[in-house]
């Protein structure tokens, strides 16, 4: 036996570091970014099929909405992170409030895209006008779905949060729903310039 | 908690310098470059500062710190086409 093999990982060796949450969120988020990974690519070569239609499509949709979903998003995700230090420091409802605040961040985005397809609804906009608008409303509603049922499990985890009902260093479930959300900032950060930036 | 301060704020930097280049006036290939290369500044923070894989397994870091690489390239690559 060498010596090496006796000494045991120091603290802060790669192997020290775990995944967080459970590993089947993991292949979950991966199956989901396979999935609007295909989208992105979809509405890349439709675009260059007809990228004409195409800018047409763009300048009706609204960047400032874009712009503010993003900082939506992103600061949601930010104070997501903070409850999940918050939890690692045993501080449960310091956490749960946290992920509270994230829940209200992102209802601006809810608010926001709400709004977005409101006015494209009423300006005679659809999701049959043309590949344009099909492509737009799928990925960007598909993507609303997702915001939807991160804001559920974040609602769920906060109540538990708040009532202490996590066992001291039990982090699993505060991870997994941490890292589902951050899944749907990150698809967020990439539709957002394809969608609203790229002409 | 500091760190995540400075990324959340680098995040928010990015996304205003992705929106100011549009009204730059820039070639449509040189627009298109920097905001996907800024798409993929934002994700490797998303993943290594938000998700806490930094230092975690190499092998998932990888796989979602390489999903936005490959969507950008692949864009880049047909525009250009």
């Amino acid at each position: 036996m060498t010596l090496a093999s006796t000494v045991p990982p120091s603290a802060d060796s790669p192997a020290a570091q775990p995944l967080p949450g459970d590993l089947a969120i993991w292949f979950f988020i991966l199956a989901e970014l396979t999935v609007f990974a295909l989208l992105f690519a979809v509405f890349t070569v439709a675009r260059l099929l007809d990228p004409e239609m195409f800018a047409a499509g763009q300048a009706m949709v609204h960047p400032v909405a874009g712009v503010i979903n993003t900082l939506a998003l992103i600061t949601s995700s930010y104070v997501v992170a903070l409850g999940v230090l918050a939890a690692e420091r045993g501080q449960l409802r310091r956490c749960g409030m946290a992920l509270c605040g994230a829940i209200a961040v992102a209802l601006i985005y809810v608010v926001t895209k709400g709004w977005e397809y409101q006015q494209l609804t009423s300006a005679g906009f659809g999701l049959s006008t043309n590949t344009y608008f099909t492509l737009y409303f799928f990925i960007t509603f598909f993507h609303f779905m997702h915001v939807l049922m991160g804001m559920i499990i974040l609602a769920y985890i906060a109540n538990k949060c708040l009532k202490q009902r996590y066992e001291k260093g039990e982090l699993a479930g505060i991870e997994s729903g941490a890292v589902y959300w951050h899944m749907v900032d990150m698809v967020w950060v990439v539709l957002f310039p394809l969608v609203y930036v790229i002409h | 908690m500091v760190r995540l301060t400075v990324s959340w704020l680098y995040l928010v930097v990015l996304t205003l310098l992705s929106v100011a280049l549009v009204g730059s006036g820039w070639p449509a290939d040189k627009v298109l470059m920097l905001a996907l290369l800024m798409v993929v500044m934002k994700n490797q923070v998303i993943v290594d500062v938000f998700m806490g894989l930094k230092g975690g397994p190499a092998l998932w870091r990888g796989l979602l710190g390489g999903y936005t690489l490959v969507i950008a390239v692949f864009v880049v690559a047909l525009n250009l086409l």
